[in-house]
């Protein structure tokens, strides 16, 4: 309905509603407003929520740019291309594992599992020589030397 | 920290999200279209928020840990919660209207907000890239750290004359694959090579029995020329051992050793003593052998070997009475050499399960991931999300467990039973993660029997040394202290007590013992399945005279 | 030279009290018609314009960013008027008389009255409509973007608003009710 289509009968409704006399504010009511307003003006914290509010823009900004700074300097330190492995043999773990428990009986099928699928693994090390063997090493070789302390006196 | 700065992106990136959606629907006339979006939007990082959350919380029961004391829970939840507070606030502010015509968000900077959520996501992604590589690249390190342990493990290369491998190769060739049993030997051979019966089980008067092991005599003397060499080092790249490197010998090496007993004990019942010692002693030699290797399954092996011969060698003695020089000549390796390896095949572990989870985690190896999960062919995203998260924790906490049991098999059996009990429960296993639960088996049960094989290789070794000392004073000695130390270096002691063995005479027989599993002195048979009981050699008390060789 | 929406704006958002002073001259009087004609009572729609001013002090640092000042200012009053007409004894705005200037008198001033009347009982979404688009002048689209509906919304509600009228009036007199 378009705003102007109002029946005649209805227009001259509308014509006797604006003819009403409109009402005036009355004259103090001006004063009262203004001083209400200037008692408003005047409660307001000293600064405004406006500088607030540019603080913390502001304060965001900045912490936006450190972020971004510190992750493209970690970008920077890291090295992106990492030798390929070779891909994995096609081993059927689970025949693997029935294998084992026919060579080994008293193992359980969960640990037969377990060893069929780490054995998978071995063949993607990479090989790198120990310079000077660690102190782990050293002490697992003494040990396997002098054997358990149970079986001499 | 790197976990930190992507907590507050993404919080960052929640907020402004629903910041960047309320404001472009503050614009909508109807409230309640306005109202519904808006809640929609908001509901979309809360949702994410807390299916991950959920995820890590199962994570959490599957590995029996309290949920809410598991830190990767609490990041999500306390994530969700954080956005959650965040979004109610950009909702409230936002969608209130402050005494004007619109919304309060209608006048909210749409164009800044967007470039705030882009710049944010932006910075996220770099965030999350960066944990990836460093993690990556950490991963690639433990691989080389792996490679050096286990070249640090494996066995030193002998000279080529002291190498038994290729007279091995050899005699396992010409073995064949055993399909020239008679018929009637097949289920039985089966068993027999499977550890279940014994040698009693065959006749040795059969003829047909005898002609298999006639045929196979040529394969037999390779195999006892190779099981007397030094030492064993086969071919293999030991810095990346494969499973079908290692199967072949070892069931090769399997089913030899209990060939050999199989003839020991035949040979002794024709009274060709000679022959049987020959066998008994290249049977030792073969689980002496099996034991250079670093792998735990040859352990194992070596262990069943090890017990084929000890039980070959009671029948053997109880048949015949072997000379001095005879005795002399089998060459017993002094007890506890099972034991004495199991550090370094529990290394190897750590090398395997280790490299494992540097293949799951550089998405090597997704059939590997697929068993870890229960799943099939994970996407890469879930991929490089427990890389992220898990791959860490997870590693750590199985190298862990796996030092655990490297420090237990350091340690005399008897003094840290009950924490190989312990420590090979379903639950603690559990309670290391997911990589544990997969990777770790249970070895509690295989350190015991491994400490029952050097039982019985201790209680055996006793065995010999007396018989040697009857053999040449014409008496069986009255206490085991009377072997020390022409015929013994000192008594050995027993892997569930730690006390020496012991001798007693029961039922006309001598019975050298040790204490079992139970760690009771009860003067009953061993129980392999119960774990009762002690574990025995005897001796008969009235012999005849030494026999002479064929 | 009249001060620009936008010059005003500014002036507002700065504090300053000769911006209020001339906002208060330019919408002052239509918005205590468009009160009057929204409460019915000179007091409370006296009141309700002091209320309009007081809220813009309070949200003078956002209003840089009000598009159309006068779709705001009305927007405030209506909510000031329904926030009023909440605390209010429903009665009160039914069955009081708005009082009425003394030239008002004859058939002209008893037509006003009936209409007056007829208005207070109309539901107050028609009667608000009435009161912005009839006594404070605004245009069908500026009522819809102060109520926050379509124009067309805003039109019907109009037009329906004076067929209702039409028939109230068409009733007998009943004088205050």
């Amino acid at each position: 309905m378009e705003p102007s289509d109002l029946p005649p009968e209805l227009k001259g409704l509308e014509r006797r509603l604006a003819a009403r006399s409109r009402l005036q504010p009355p004259a103090d009511l001006r004063l009262r407003v203004l001083a209400a307003m200037r008692r408003e003006l005047a409660a307001q914290p000293a600064h405004s929520r406006r500088s607030w509010a540019g603080f913390w823009q502001y304060s965001a900004a900045v912490a936006a740019g450190i972020l971004l700074v510190l992750n493209l300097l970690m970008s920077m330190g890291n090295r992106s291309d990492l030798p390929a492995s070779r891909a994995a043999n096609g081993a059927d773990v689970q025949q693997v594992a029935a294998k084992i428990r026919e060579l080994v009986p008293f193992i359980s099928p969960e640990a037969a599992l377990c060893e069929a699928l780490i054995l998978r693994a071995g063949s993607h090390l990479e090989m790198v020589p120990q310079l000077r063997p660690g102190v782990s090493s050293l002490q697992a070789l003494q040990q396997i030397e002098e054997g358990p302390s149970w079986v001499t006196r | 920290m790197g976990y930190a700065m992507m907590w507050l992106e993404w919080l960052a990136a929640a907020i402004l999200f629903v910041a960047v959606a309320t404001a472009c629907l503050a614009r909508l006339r109807r409230p309640r279209l306005r109202i519904g979006l808006s809640l929609a939007a908001a509901l979309l990082p809360i949702v994410k928020g807390s299916v991950i959350a959920c995820i890590f919380a199962y994570v959490a029961m599957v590995t029996l840990r309290p949920w809410y004391t598991y830190h990767w829970f609490l990041f999500w939840f306390s994530w969700t919660a954080c956005s959650a507070a965040g979004i109610v606030l950009v909702l409230v502010a936002g969608l209130r209207r402050r005494g004007g015509a619109s919304p309060g968000a209608a006048s909210w900077p749409r164009g800044k907000l967007a470039l705030g959520l882009v710049a944010v996501l932006l910075l996220s992604w770099i965030t999350f890239w960066n944990l990836d590589l460093s993690i990556k690249g950490r991963l690639a390190s433990l691989r080389a750290e792996a490679g050096a342990l286990a070249l640090s493990v494996a066995p030193a290369r002998p000279a080529e004359s002291e190498n038994a491998a290729s007279v091995y190769r050899q005699a396992f060739d010409a073995l064949g694959k055993g399909d020239d049993l008679p018929p009637e030997f097949g289920q039985g051979w089966t068993d027999w090579t499977n550890g279940h019966g014994s040698t009693a089980d065959f006749d040795p008067a059969d003829p047909k029995l005898a002609a298999f092991l006639a045929r196979s005599e040529g394969a037999m003397s390779l195999l006892r020329r190779a099981a007397a060499m030094p030492a064993c080092y086969f071919d293999h790249d030991y810095g990346r051992p494969s499973i079908w490197m290692l199967l072949p010998e070892m069931t090769d090496s399997h089913r030899s050793a209990r060939l050999l007993a199989l003839d020991a004990r035949v040979k002794a019942s024709q009274r060709q003593t000679d022959r049987a010692m020959e066998d008994i002693r290249a049977v030792f030699g073969i689980a002496r052998h099996s034991t250079a290797s670093p792998i735990l399954i040859s352990l194992l092996i070596a262990a069943g070997s090890d017990e084929a011969g000890v039980t070959a060698l009671e029948a053997v003695l109880n048949f015949s009475q072997p000379s001095a020089g005879q005795l002399a000549g089998l060459d017993l390796s002094p007890p506890g050499m099972l034991q004495r390896n199991l550090p370094r095949a529990l290394r190897m572990e750590e090398v395997f399960g280790v490299s494992v989870a540097v293949d799951i985690g550089l998405a090597d190896d997704p059939l590997a991931l697929g068993y870890l999960l229960a799943v099939t062919a994970p996407a890469e995203p879930f991929v490089a999300g427990w890389r992220v998260f898990l791959s860490q924790d997870e590693v750590a906490a199985y190298r862990g467990g796996v030092r655990e049991y490297q420090r237990l098999a350091d340690l005399p059996y008897y003094a840290v039973a009950a924490e190989w009990k312990t420590a090979s429960q379903p639950e603690s296993i559990c309670r290391r993660g997911i990589l544990a639960k997969a990777l770790m088996p249970a070895l509690g049960s295989c350190a015991k029997r491994l400490a029952q094989g050097d039982a019985r290789h201790g209680v055996a070794y006793v065995a010999v040394a007396a018989a040697r000392y009857r053999a040449e004073k014409g008496r069986l000695p009255e206490t085991l202290d009377a072997l020390v130390p022409e015929y013994l270096p000192a008594v050995p002691r027993g892997p569930f007590d730690g006390k020496p063995l012991r001798m007693v005479v029961r039922d006309g027989r001598l019975v050298f013992y040790s204490i079992g599993p139970d760690t009771k002195d009860g003067g009953t048979a061993f129980d392999e399945e119960k774990g009762t009981g002690d574990i025995t050699f005897s001796l008969p008390i009235n012999v005849a005279k030494p026999s002479e060789s064929h | 030279m009249p001060a620009t929406p936008d010059d005003l704006l500014e002036g507002l958002a700065a504090g300053r009290e000769e911006a209020f002073a001339a906002l208060y001259d330019a919408y002052g009087a239509r918005l205590f018609a468009a009160a009057c004609g929204m409460l019915g009572l000179r007091e409370e729609a006296e009141d309700a314009v002091q209320d309009v001013f007081v809220g813009l002090v309070q949200a003078r640092v956002w209003l840089r960013q009000v598009e159309n000042l006068k779709a705001y200012l009305f927007a405030s009053l209506r909510h000031a008027a329904m926030h009023r007409r909440g605390r209010a004894k429903a009665s009160q705005f039914d069955t009081a008389e708005v009082a009425m200037p003394a030239a008002d008198v004859g058939p002209d001033a008893e037509i006003s009255r009936r209409l007056d009347v007829a208005l207070r009982r109309l539901p107050h979404e028609q009667r608000e409509v009435i009161a912005l688009h009839v006594d404070a002048g605004l245009t069908f689209a500026e009522v819809a973007a102060v109520l926050d509906v379509s124009a067309n919304t805003a039109a019907s509600r109009y037009r329906y608003a004076m067929e209702k009228l039409r028939e109230a009036m068409k009733e007998p007199d009943r004088g205050t009710v």
